[in-house]
This record gives C-alpha cells, sequence and structure tokens, in this order.
C-alpha cells in the first residue's frame, strides 16, 4: 500500500497546448478542461472543454442543471477523480498546472492551497471523529515534520498555519478559533461533539471552518446551502461571504440557485452538458442574457414580486440530455426555442464567442446577437402559446 | 449504556428459560436415561428408576426441578460417567476456549488486512485471487478440509522427509511425552487452520464490502479534499468506520463457536464442547446434554448482547437508552 | 413530471449512476427499462457473470452424470471387486477403489444422487414454506410477525448441528425424514428475509392502489407482493441447496445422516476417515472434491443471480 503511480487517480495526456504558465496572480485558472469516464454504455464526457480565470478575493457562481458537469469539474480541479477517468486540459493554481500531478505532489496542495466545503455536510463529516478533531487534522496534515524541511511550493508564503510546526493546543486554539469565526456558538465545547450532534447548519459552518483553516487560495464551494432550510441557508451564505471577504480567496461557487449566485457572484458561469454555456458578469447574465439555456434559467425562477397565480412558471422543454449521447451540434439545440434545425444548430458546435459591447461576457450560441429583444418576461409570457416545434428526442 | 445492558440482560433471560425449556423437553423425550434397565427382568426395577430421577413426574415440573437446581449451581450428573456435570462442562469449555482464541485472532488478522488490501486494490490480481480463495473457502466441507490437512501437512510431509515425527499433530492438544509451547503449537495448528478456513472466507468478504462502502464514503472524500496522505485516508477515516460492522459479525459468530467447533474438535480428537456433545448424544447422556445446550445457548446470548455493546462504543452516533 | 408544478431551475434528469466512475454522473440518463425487458435484462446480466454461466454448465454436467448413472457409471452400483481391493486411481478406475474393489467413480455418482436430492428438496420445501411465512408475517404485521420472530430468535441461539443432531436421534435418518429435519431449521432465514422485503414493498404506492381496488390480502400477497421479492428469494433458495447439501454431508460425516446402504457424498467420506494417513488416502479425496465442486458451484450461481436482480449490489 505504497504511494505510488498506480493510485495516481489522474490520467495525463501529453497537451499540445501552450504550457506557458499564467501571471501568478491569478490564484485559479482553467484551461481547456476535459474530463471523460469510460462507461460500460460508452464514454461521458462530463466537461467538455472548459477555460475560466478566477482573480484573487473573486466569487465566480458556476449554474447548470445537476449533471452539468460542475461537481466533476471541481474534482478534477482538487485531483481527486476515479482513477478510470480522463482528464486533458490544464488546472492552473498559482500558474502550475495541477493536472496529471502525482498523488504525492498534489495531496500538498489540497486544503492547502485548494480547499473544498461539499453540498451534504452529514455524509462529508467522519461520523466517528469530532469535528473539532476533523478540523484539526486539516491542519496536522499540512504541517511541516520538522521545521527544516519545508516544502519547496510554500516558501515565501506566510500564514498563520504555515510558521512551523504548531503544539497540540495552539491546534486546539485554532480549530476553536476557526469555529467561532463561522459562528459556532461554544466553540471550545462544540470541537468536541461528533457531527450528528450539530444542527445542519452547523455542520455546513464546520465545513466551511475546515476548508479555511489553512486560509487557501482557491475555495470551492459545491452546493454549499442546497441541503439546508431557506434561513439557515441565508446565515450560511453570510458566514461564506465573509469569510470570502477575509481570506482573499478566489472562490468557486456551485450552485444550481440563481438566487445565490445573485447575493454572492460577480461573474456567472453557465453550464450545459459539460460545456460552457455563457459567462460574464452577474449583471451581463442576469439583465443582457445571451444564450436562450439562461434565459430559459431566468424565466422559470419563481418570483416573488409577482402574482403567480396569474403568470405560470417557464419550464424549459424537454429532459437534459444523457452525457453518452450529446445532441449533435449545439448541445441544447432539441431543447431550445431559437434553434434553427439542422443548419446550423443541430450540426456546428458554437464557439464561445464574445458578446458585442459586453467585455468579458461570452456566449456558445450562434444567434447571441438576435437574442437581444428576448428577456426572460417574455419568455413566460410565451408560456400560453406552446412552441410550434415540439423538440425531438436527442438526436443520435 | 448500564440501563440498556441490563434490559437486553432482563430481555434475554425469558429466551433462555423458554430455549431451555424446549430443550430440556426435547432431550427428555429423546433420551431415556432408564433405557438400560428396561432390559432386566425386573419390571420394576423402571418404573423405581422413573420415579427416583423424578421422570413420572410433568414435563413441566421436572423442569421446574432441574433449572432450580441448575441456577443454584447443581448441574446435575452425568448418567454415562456419574460424574458431576459441572467439571465436565469446565473442561471442554476450556479446550475449546483455546481453539476460539488462537483461531478467532488468526482469523481476525487475515481477514481484515485482506479485505482491506482487496478494497483499496478493487479489481487487482490479489484482489481477484484473495476473492477467489474465499468462493473456495466458503464453499469448503470443514471436515474435509481437516482430513485434506492431516493428510498433506502432516502425513506426507513426514513420508516425504522422512521424519521420525509427522510435523505437525492431529490428534488432542497436548502430548504427556514431551510438554511445552513448541507441543502445543504444533498440536494447535492444524485445528487452528480448520477453523480458520471455516470463518476466514466471510469475514474478509464482509471487510472487503465494508470497505468498500467506507472508500466511496463522502467523508473519505473530504479527508482526501483536506490533504491527508493516502495511508492516513484508509486508516483513520475508512478502516475507523469498516471496522464497526465487522466487530458486531465478529461478536455474533464467535459467540456460536462455543457449540460450533463440533467438526474440528471431532476430527482433531479435542475434548471440547463440541466433541463432549457428540459423545453425550450417542451414549444417551441426557443431564449432559441439557446443560450443554444451556450454556452454549447462553454464549450466544451473551455474544449478541456484547455485538450491540460494542457497536455502541465504536459508532458515537448510536445511544443506547 | 406535470407542466403545472413550479420547476425551480428544470425537470431533475432520470439519470443512472456510474459505479465505476464512483461519483455521480447524472446524467447517463438511460431510459427506465420497459417492464417486458425485465427478463431479457436479467439473463443479459446474469450471462455476463463468467462464473456463474461455467458454474450453471457444470452442474448441468454433474446432475446429467448422477441421475444417469446407470448408463455413464463404468461399472455397476455396488460391484466388487475383492482381488484388486483398496487402489489408488488407474485407467481402469479413474478415481481408484475402496477396500471392497468398488469402482470410486461409480459410487460417487450414485452418492451424488442422494446429496443432490437432498439439496434440492430441502431448498425447495425451505424456501416454500419460509416464503409463505415470511410473506404473512410481513404483510398482516404485529402478532404473526412477533411469533415468527420469538421462534427464530429461539432456533437462533442453539446451535443448529445440535438441534439437528437430536433430531435425527429422535426421528430417525432416513434420507425422507432428513430432508424433513432439515426443511423445518431452514425455513427460518429465508422467511426473516421474505419477511424484511415485504416490509419495505408493503409501503409503495402500487400496493395501496391494489388494496383500494378491492384486491383480497392473500391476492395482493401472491399477484404484487411475491413477484417482487422473487430475486431474493431466489438467490437465497440456491444458497440455501448449497448450505443443505453440506449440512447432510456434515451430519453424515459425523454419523448421524443416510445409514448404509443408502450413501451420500458425506457418508463416504466418513467411511473413508480411517484411510487418512494410509496409502488408501485417494478415499477422502474425491467425494470431498465433488462436494466442494457442487457447493462452489451454486454459490456462483447465487452470486450470478445476485448481481442479475440487484445491480448496484454489485461488489
Amino acid at each position: 500500500m505504497t504511494e505510488g503511480e498506480s493510485l495516481d487517480p489522474l490520467y495525463l495526456e501529453p497537451s499540445t497546448e501552450d504550457q506557458r504558465p499564467a501571471p501568478t496572480s491569478v490564484p485559479l485558472a482553467v484551461r481547456n478542461l476535459e474530463v471523460e469516464f469510460p462507461t460500460d454504455d460508452g464514454i461521458v464526457r462530463a466537461v467538455d472543454d472548459v477555460s475560466f480565470e478566477v482573480a484573487r478575493n473573486e466569487v465566480l457562481g458556476i449554474v447548470g442543471e445537476s449533471g452539468s458537469g460542475k461537481t466533476v469539474m471541481s474534482m478534477a480541479i482538487l485531483g481527486l477523480l476515479p482513477a478510470s477517468a480522463r482528464v486533458s486540459g490544464q488546472v492552473l493554481v498559482g500558474g502550475e498546472n495541477v493536472v496529471g500531478l502525482s498523488e504525492s505532489r498534489m495531496q500538498p496542495l489540497r486544503g492547502k492551497r485548494i480547499a473544498m466545503v461539499f453540498q451534504d455536510a452529514l455524509a462529508a463529516l467522519n461520523p466517528v471523529h469530532t469535528v473539532g478533531a476533523q478540523i484539526a487534522e486539516a491542519i496536522t496534515v499540512h504541517q511541516p515534520r520538522s521545521p527544516r524541511r519545508t516544502r519547496r511550493h510554500e516558501e515565501g508564503r506566510q500564514s498563520t498555519a504555515t510558521k512551523g510546526p504548531l503544539s497540540k493546543s495552539e491546534v486546539q486554539d485554532r480549530v476553536v478559533e476557526l469555529l467561532d469565526i463561522v459562528g459556532i456558538p461554544n466553540p471550545g465545547e462544540r470541537a468536541h461533539q461528533y457531527p450528528h450532534e450539530y444542527s445542519g447548519g452547523m455542520r455546513q459552518r464546520a465545513m466551511i471552518a475546515m476548508a479555511i483553516a489553512n486560509e487557501p487560495d482557491v475555495l470551492i464551494a459545491d452546493e454549499p446551502t442546497t441541503a439546508l432550510d431557506v434561513t439557515i441557508q441565508a446565515q450560511v451564505l453570510d458566514v461564506l461571504q465573509r469569510i470570502q471577504e477575509r481570506t482573499d480567496s478566489a472562490t468557486l461557487l456551485i450552485t444550481h440557485d440563481l438566487g445565490v449566485v445573485a447575493g454572492m457572484a460577480r461573474r456567472v458561469m453557465v453550464m450545459y452538458a459539460g460545456r460552457q454555456a455563457e459567462i460574464g458578469t452577474v449583471e451581463d447574465i442576469f439583465y443582457r442574457p445571451r444564450h436562450p439555456y439562461t434565459l430559459g434559467l431566468l424565466a422559470s425562477l419563481a418570483r416573488v414580486d409577482r402574482d403567480s397565480r396569474e403568470e405560470r412558471l417557464y419550464r424549459i422543454a424537454g429532459q437534459p440530455p444523457s452525457l453518452i449521447h450529446v445532441p449533435t451540434g449545439c448541445a441544447f439545440h432539441p431543447r431550445c426555442f431559437r434553434a434553427e434545425r439542422p443548419d446550423p444548430c443541430a450540426t456546428a458546435r458554437p464557439d464561445l464567442a464574445p458578446v458585442a459591447r459586453d467585455p468579458g461576457h461570452r456566449s456558445a450560441c450562434h444567434f447571441s446577437g438576435g437574442l437581444t429583444d428576448v428577456t426572460a418576461e417574455s419568455l413566460r409570457a410565451k408560456m400560453s402559446t406552446p412552441p410550434s416545434n415540439t423538440p425531438p428526442s436527442d438526436s443520435p | 449504556m448500564l440501563t440498556y445492558v441490563a434490559r437486553r440482560v432482563l430481555y434475554s433471560v425469558p429466551v433462555l428459560i423458554v430455549a431451555s425449556f424446549l430443550l430440556f423437553a426435547f432431550v427428555r423425550v429423546t433420551f431415556d436415561p432408564t433405557a438400560r434397565l428396561r432390559q432386566s427382568r425386573d419390571v420394576h426395577a423402571v418404573e423405581r428408576a422413573r420415579h427416583d430421577l423424578g421422570l413420572d413426574q410433568p414435563i413441566v415440573k421436572q423442569y421446574a426441578h432441574w433449572a432450580g437446581g441448575f441456577v443454584h449451581g447443581d448441574w446435575g450428573e452425568s448418567t454415562r460417567t456419574h460424574e458431576r456435570v459441572f467439571p465436565i462442562i469446565r473442561r471442554a469449555f476450556w479446550n475449546t476456549l483455546q481453539l476460539i482464541i488462537w483461531g478467532v485472532g488468526l482469523s481476525a488478522i487475515v481477514a481484515v488486512s485482506t479485505g482491506v488490501f482487496s478494497a483499496v486494490r478493487q479489481y487487482s490480481v490479489p484482489d481477484y485471487v484473495f476473492t477467489g480463495l474465499s468462493f473456495v473457502g466458503l464453499a469448503m466441507p470443514p471436515f474435509w478440509f481437516g482430513l485434506i490437512a492431516i493428510q498433506f501437512l502432516a502425513v506426507y510431509p513426514k513420508n516425504w522427509f522422512g521424519l521420525d515425527h509427522t510435523p505437525l499433530f492431529f490428534v488432542g492438544l497436548h502430548s504427556s511425552t514431551a510438554p511445552g509451547f513448541a507441543d502445543y503449537a504444533r498440536h494447535l495448528a492444524l485445528p487452528v487452520l480448520t477453523l480458520t478456513v471455516q470463518i476466514v472466507a466471510t469475514w474478509s468478504r464482509y471487510q472487503r464490502a465494508s470497505m468498500l462502502d467506507a472508500m466511496s464514503a463522502d467523508y473519505v472524500r473530504t479527508a482526501r479534499a483536506k490533504g491527508v496522505p493516502r495511508r492516513q485516508v484508509i486508516v483513520k477515516h475508512a478502516l475507523r468506520n469498516a471496522l464497526i460492522p465487522l466487530v458486531t459479525v465478529m461478536a455474533l459468530d464467535v459467540g456460536a463457536l462455543f457449540g460450533g467447533l463440533v467438526i474440528t474438535e471431532e476430527i482433531f480428537s479435542i475434548p471440547g464442547m463440541g466433541r463432549l456433545f457428540i459423545d453425550s448424544l450417542v451414549s444417551g447422556d441426557a443431564n449432559v446434554l441439557v446443560v450443554w445446550t444451556v450454556v452454549t445457548a447462553s454464549f450466544v446470548i451473551v455474544f449478541n448482547l456484547l455485538a450491540d455493546v460494542l457497536y455502541g462504543l465504536l459508532d458515537p452516533r448510536i445511544r443506547y437508552t | 413530471m406535470p407542466s403545472d408544478k413550479p420547476v425551480e431551475v428544470a425537470a431533475a434528469p432520470t439519470g443512472g449512476i456510474s459505479r465505476a466512475a464512483g461519483m455521480e454522473l447524472e446524467l447517463l440518463g438511460a431510459p427506465e427499462p420497459a417492464a417486458s425487458t425485465q427478463w431479457a435484462l436479467f439473463w443479459r446480466r446474469f450471462l455476463r457473470h463468467r462464473m456463474a454461466v461455467i458454474s450453471a454448465l457444470v452442474l448441468i454436467v454433474l446432475f446429467v452424470v448422477c441421475f444417469g448413472a446407470q448408463w455413464v457409471a463404468p461399472y455397476e452400483k455396488n460391484h466388487q471387486n475383492l482381488l484388486i481391493g483398496a487402489v489408488g486411481p488407474s485407467g481402469a478406475h479413474w478415481f481408484g477403489t475402496d477396500e471392497l474393489g468398488r469402482d470410486q467413480l461409480t459410487e460417487i455418482l450414485y452418492a451424488g444422487q442422494i446429496s443432490l436430492k437432498i439439496g434440492l428438496s430441502v431448498a425447495l420445501i425451505a424456501t416454500v414454506v419460509g416464503t409463505w411465512l415470511g410473506a404473512l408475517a410481513g404483510f398482516f404485521g404485529r402478532l404473526p410477525e412477533q411469533v415468527l420472530m420469538r421462534i427464530t430468535d429461539l432456533f437462533l441461539v442453539v446451535p443448529s448441528i445440535a438441534i439437528l443432531a437430536i433430531a435425527i436421534k429422535k426421528f430417525g435418518s432416513d434420507s425422507t425424514t432428513i430432508v424433513l429435519i432439515l426443511a423445518a431449521l431452514g425455513w427460518m432465514y429465508i422467511a426473516r428475509v421474505v419477511r424484511g422485503q415485504v416490509l419495505s414493498i408493503k409501503e409503495k404506492e402500487f400496493v395501496d392502489a391494489a388494496r383500494a381496488s378491492g384486491a383480497s390480502s392473500g391476492r395482493i400477497i401472491a399477484r404484487h407482493i411475491l413477484p417482487n421479492v422473487v430475486g431474493p428469494i431466489l438467490v437465497n433458495a440456491t444458497l440455501g441447496i448449497a448450505a443443505a447439501i453440506v449440512t447432510e454431508s456434515t451430519l453424515s460425516f459425523l454419523g448421524f445422516g443416510v445409514q448404509p446402504p443408502t450413501t451420500s457424498w458425506g457418508r463416504m467420506l466418513s467411511d473413508a476417515r480411517g484411510t487418512v494417513g494410509t496409502n488408501k488416502a485417494h478415499l477422502i479425496y474425491f467425494p470431498g472434491l465433488a462436494l466442494l465442486v457442487t457447493v462452489l458451484a451454486v454459490n456462483f450461481i447465487g452470486d450470478g443471480l445476485r448481481d442479475a436482480f440487484d445491480p448496484q449490489s454489485r461488489r
């Protein structure tokens, strides 16, 4: 059971891409990331040519239906995909490509420079260890074994957790401090309790405390509030926002809830079938969407300020596609209200192209320019008159 | 926890009473201690003996009388040797206990290590080998394995290497001529191996399955995301959780072993509980049989309880109230 | 999904879970198989379990040669040849002969008839009885369930080999009695399994629907519940065959099983026990090998059935 190459969960494909590292000021840059899983029924391409960057102190919201590749993508960034996964492209953490890194070189990065907050905190916390012990472990595994042996990539980085080996009581103090930061009352006592003795919201706070234990450069929050009650959701998001501002980390906020994104993120990336549909600032995405899928998502949002009895909620036609049989051309075309079939939507895959007059706003739609007159409101209005072209089933 | 244990003990008392009554009645109608007297010409001898033994009383009364004696330490006497039953059981129990300690210890070590290895390296060559071996182990009739082991590990090596004695012994637990630990070990090796083959296959399959569950659990992913080294993830996070169900199963199985080593003890002529059962059954020693079944049943019940208690100690989520 | 329901983002995908990937890939989205293809799917999955298929072939061959022994056996049953005595395997006697010069291959084929018959009959009886009692207990709850659970509690407490041996001592050891005694103890395990399954299925909507439409309890059990627990029942019945064969052979080995002139594999081993350590040890190899191969094959088939019925359990 030695740590060897066979344990390496990443499969390195020789990349023909430009290997020039990005400026080190960008904590996380993803370039042409692709993740494939061979299965009994065919190859599943869970992440398909995704590229983006997240700056320091920036929150990038990633939105899409479950199965759109969001979680697989975050696992790929952490190098936590199963050995069967085939990953290509680049994930640059502080300019260093971590795709294909061996387990022994990846392990010191995890929890230290990239940390993750998982969705279901009850399952994600180990039931047989106390919360305090689990947070303490996140600290101690990244302590240098002896003061002399500092790891190369940690040189020049000074934070409270890396100054040198902490004593047991110092670690304990830090654990209590972290629990206090995320707003857990009586942190000294709570540290000695087990996850099942916490409420749902507190467990999620503890997960956040664990993730920020080493003040990571990159924080990935995967549906951090989905499993929680609405009131608790707001509290946890509040904690997340405070932490984010405090640590300056580049944050990936993965969610299917557009409301969460609107509240926290500065930029938004919309994913569909493992691909990027649209990316831009919150204002771009919410007020000037240029992709029919984004429009559909917005139109299907329940709005409190409307009388929902008079106005029916919009519903995107059809089902999300199987990732084994992704539709040809634009993956969204069978469900799209704007698609022209077969040409070009069913034949040509649209590029993620810049949107005119919106710097940084990009959309993967052949007709992004022609969507200026369509709004979520007008889509909803169309619900009473169903679209004439019923969506065909997934084309082979 | 204490109240829980107390409650469980109280609950098991009626189970034990009903079970022992049924066994008592069953043994009584099956074996007639006066069978030998029936051959005698004295027709009244049988009746007298039955009266002396209380056999003319209703079965419930007989049971009450017997149970009253049993709880007061009067376990009766063997109808075969007229020895008191308690020392007979104690002797047999001690021999069985030695087999169980060594066999269970060896099995636990083998099962946990192969199970963990198989799960961590799922679908590797060793995993397939262990899986194949465990299938063979599960299908192996224990008595046949014992015979084969004697033939191939004791008798043949002696012939091949021209030894004076077989390298491993297969009768009893001690030689009267050369006592000592080496002699003890040479006696124990084959029966312990036979016992291990009986139980290790199940346990290692179980360990592999629960370890696979644990390895795919979210908390293991969290630990890896924290940057915990792989070995520590396996031991501290996955194994710590995967051991909980295994320990429970082990406790249950060990409880059943006190009366379940009939085959092993029979083949290797070890005067333990299993051998005692067969001897008593063949000779119709009803008193010993009844005590034997009650004692072995008690061990099953006690180890059932132990399994629950261990579960509660290992899993902080379990609260006994 | 009805369109008048508010949908937060979009309809949840009807996805499968990729076990190979070890994480959720909800978009694999293979459509649910229609009921008519369930059996085809079942067979496809069973045939993919290579060891189970090989085992099924082995078992078929074993059944044919054992029950066709009078045609395929090289010698007549009990044909003695005192002149040769016990000799090891040879061209004339593949499995050797015993002290009376009887061909061991022939003996094993005939003994196999008894071992296999006992195994099959016990599993059949125990499964039928256990299934119905388990279903009744699970379906009607409370009293029948309590009775069932308490009875099984009692029997779980006492070593089964002890109960079996005493029972055989009392009721006799012809093969019919042995079958009944083994079945009398064997039904409890399957009853517990079925009870558990029924308890979970009982709560499903289609049972409520059947009840609402006025179906009787017996009809609901037979038509709606049992078909849905057929998988676990079949798997446990298969494993029950193996268990019964081993138990019978163990009892025979201890001297409590079938009595001469009837022989089973366990009985042969019991008779040959004295040859361990002598030059006639071949007498213990082949009956045991027959047992091992049979039990192994049955267990593999059980494993294949489990995979075929419940692909999630593949491990």
